[in-house]
């Protein structure tokens, strides 16, 4: 076929330039796609992944109990836990298996402890967390889990460390 | 006399008003078409929907430095884009945008005033625009700019021709230069059907004059920075804008007043009817710009001499001949 022939007819140029003012006038009257981002958010889906958040029994406990797993599977390493026990205090009584637990000897001095571990602090470097996921599916106590947040803005690195005060509220 | 003064004082300020105002807008306007064509919603910040807009553009405009370049003739690039805004101002003049009223017994026309020469006039005072865009390019001392003026001076003298050949229909079939008498000639029946080829030249020839996509080689962004007005900043590029803008809306007049009947229309008030044409022929025009993509320069050639130019001249003589057998 001769393509310069049907490039240069006349009735095919007008034909294809009020198709495209067709075009424009559909898509003129077409809803606009825009939303207006900080009034306006996006539907975000149930299985989206913002960064990870620390749940909380119904007493306000940690559920964690610093197995180190997350911070292990971490690619990132963005998550750092510093094991602590927990301290009963000297008015509970411990019952006599855990009287029997030896390796609560290796506990320092004044701590009344059955043997049960919590992160004494859980730090997140939101600016190193990739949001992948790994530490939520990881955890065996469903302590972690990734929350919907995702916007965050910092003055300095050190901001963007969260503890375990802040983890717990995203 | 006094009377005449006063109301002709009253019509020059609400002209001009009128004109810069709606240059403004016509900014925003352009930008709300343009977002609603591209699925978006446009300037949504300054005020309720972006309505302040075009007056917060203004403002930082006025408040920009004026830059005038080191090797830069200083005259001639100031001078530039007054040029280019006091024809555009001036050409309204001539322009019947309403029917004649009464006020206190004397009948007051609704146009500053009424030359009978009206189309010579538009057409000398269109013709002068170019003038400032290519002092200005060659003022500003940078290729870029200088390659614009060329372009766009080569582009006006090609479509100027036909601009000028689609409206003689128009002055055949009405008898006469002035306005105002075009306007009472399309009493019963618009020029648009008599003339609906030249109608479509002067919609493409305008575009072309005044520079807009798909005819703004003179600014062609993506090749040439900005063309004409590369270097210019502040007020001066703001008025480079004005004439722009302001030029859309009197292409706009001039398309109403000979083709689709000025003021002419029933029911509503005469001045009510010319604002609505306006109104619509500007879209037509914004609607062309988001449309199609930018000619390339022998392409605007082409178009220029060997299809609108010939096709104008036959409008003229099938104009002529039909005239003739129907014995006008």
């Amino acid at each position: 076929m001769d393509t310069k022939k049907e490039e240069n007819s006349l009735i095919l140029i007008t034909k294809n330039l009020l198709i495209g003012l067709k075009t424009t006038l559909t898509t003129f009257f077409q809803k606009p796609v825009t939303f207006q981002y900080p009034r306006e958010r996006l539907k975000l889906a149930e299985r989206f992944r913002g960064v990870p958040k620390l749940n909380i029994n119904k007493d306000n406990s940690l559920r964690c109990v610093a197995c180190m797993l997350c911070q292990t599977v971490c690619p990132s390493e963005a998550i750092k836990i510093k094991l602590g026990y927990v301290d009963y205090g000297n008015k509970h009584e411990l019952t006599e298996r855990q009287k029997q637990n030896k390796s609560l000897e290796k506990l320092e001095n004044n701590i009344y402890n059955d043997g049960r571990r919590h992160p004494e602090s859980f730090e997140i470097d939101l600016l190193r967390c990739i949001c992948c996921g790994y530490c939520e599916e990881i955890c065996p106590e469903e302590a972690i889990s990734m929350s919907d947040k995702f916007e965050f803005g910092f003055y300095t690195r050190d901001e963007g460390i969260f503890g375990i005060d802040k983890l717990i509220k995203l | 006399m006094i009377f005449w003064l006063i109301t002709t004082l009253i019509k020059i300020l609400i002209v001009f008003g009128v004109l810069l105002l709606s240059a403004a807008y016509l900014t925003l306007l352009e930008r709300k078409v343009a977002a609603r064509i591209q699925n978006r919603l446009g300037p949504m910040e300054a005020g309720f929907h972006g309505y302040l807009q075009p007056i917060a553009d203004g403002i930082k405009l006025f408040f920009k430095e004026d830059i005038i370049p080191a090797d830069a003739n200083k005259i001639l690039f100031i001078l530039a884009p007054i040029i280019v805004v006091i024809p555009v101002l001036t050409t309204f003049a001539v322009i019947p945008f309403g029917a004649p009223i009464k006020i206190f017994g004397h009948i007051v026309p609704l146009q500053i005033t009424n030359v009978n020469i009206g189309i010579l006039f538009i057409l000398a005072l269109s013709s002068l625009g170019i003038y400032g865009v290519v002092i200005g390019g060659w003022a500003s001392n940078s290729k870029y700019s200088l390659l614009g003026a060329i372009r766009t001076a080569a582009q006006m003298i090609s479509y100027e021709l036909s601009l000028v050949l689609s409206i003689i229909g128009v002055i055949m079939i009405a008898g006469n230069l002035s306005l105002a008498q075009i306007v009472s000639s399309q009493s019963h029946m618009w020029f648009i059907v008599y003339q609906p080829i030249g109608f479509l030249i002067y919609l493409i020839a305008s575009t072309a004059e005044m520079n807009r996509v798909p005819f703004d080689l003179g600014e062609a962004e993506g090749e040439i920075v900005a063309g004409f007005h590369t270097e210019y900043s502040s007020m001066k590029f703001a008025f480079y804008f004005i004439g722009e803008y302001g030029q859309i809306v009197i292409n706009s007049a001039i398309i109403t007043t000979l083709f689709l009947g000025g003021w002419e229309g029933p029911f509503l008030p005469s001045v009510l009817w010319f604002v609505i044409k306006v109104f619509l022929v500007i879209l037509i025009y914004l609607w062309f710009r988001w449309t199609y993509p930018r000619l390339r320069y022998d392409e605007l050639m082409d178009l220029g001499w060997k299809i609108l130019l010939p096709l104008s001249l036959a409008n003229i003589v099938v104009t002529g001949f039909i005239m003739i057998l129907l014995g006008k």
